[in-house]
């Protein structure tokens, strides 16, 4: 039972399935940034959060949440800086 | 807020085999392996510990459960706070081992910098929480 867990989680499909639903999105027009976002904020799993806070305590998980959630924010607008460079770069090119 | 009751309580129980399976196994593990293996791994540098944290974190792969049952019991090694938590961070944010099926869904140059952010993220992250919680604390 224990390895037949692991080895599902070791391909997690549920992660495949977000990030085909994100390509498509994508492909509508969502950008790079909200996507980099929406993928950092998946850490942040509320219906563990019980388990969490009986590891660590409420204080830790309470401030750990919201730096992550702060640092999701820093991370998209990071990559779509990047990306919308390397956009006006290439149209330069062109 | 029954429904989300319900539902959390629920996703608990489907959860409940890996966090059995996974306490058994860090139970043969800590029998296994002595506690000086953890401190040989983790020196006593802050920084240091947080980028070894982060690093166990990207390789490891696996249900976010497994990862807090793991924080929670190198912190009973004697691992520090600091590693513990970006070991935490990096486990969910941080997928080498998905990097090939989303760089070939999202984008090869995207995945890369995604995870490479996440990896630096980690740490900064970690930096930012103990700080927080010494001052709370």
């Amino acid at each position: 039972m224990v390895f037949c867990n692991s080895g599902r989680d070791f391909i997690n499909r549920t992660y495949l399935y977000v990030v085909s639903l994100l390509a498509d999105l994508k492909n509508k027009g969502l950008s790079y940034g909200l996507i980099a976002c929406f993928l950092y904020n998946r850490a942040i799993k509320i219906p563990l959060l019980p388990i969490a806070i009986f590891y660590f305590g409420w204080k830790y998980i309470l401030v750990l949440s919201f730096v992550m959630i702060l640092m999701s924010v820093i991370q998209g607008i990071v990559i779509d800086k990047i990306f919308r460079k390397n956009k006006i770069k290439r149209r330069n090119n062109l | 807020m029954k429904q989300a009751i319900i539902k959390s309580s629920k996703s608990l129980l489907k959860s409940f085999p890996i966090i059995l399976g996974t306490i058994l196994l860090i139970s043969l593990i800590s029998v296994i392996i002595p506690k000086s293996f953890y401190i040989m791994i983790f020196s006593e540098d802050l920084f240091l510990d947080s980028i070894i944290g982060s690093l166990i974190g990207s390789i490891s792969a696996g249900n976010p459960v497994t990862s807090y049952i793991f924080g929670g019991e190198m912190l009973t090694q004697g691992v520090s706070l600091l590693a513990v938590t970006a070991f935490l961070i990096s486990w969910v944010t941080v997928g080498l081992i998905q990097l090939p099926a989303e760089s070939a869904i999202l984008g090869k140059k995207f995945a890369l910098f995604r995870n490479l952010t996440a990896f630096i993220l980690s740490i900064i992250v970690s930096v930012i929480t103990i700080l927080i919680l010494e001052v709370l604390i």
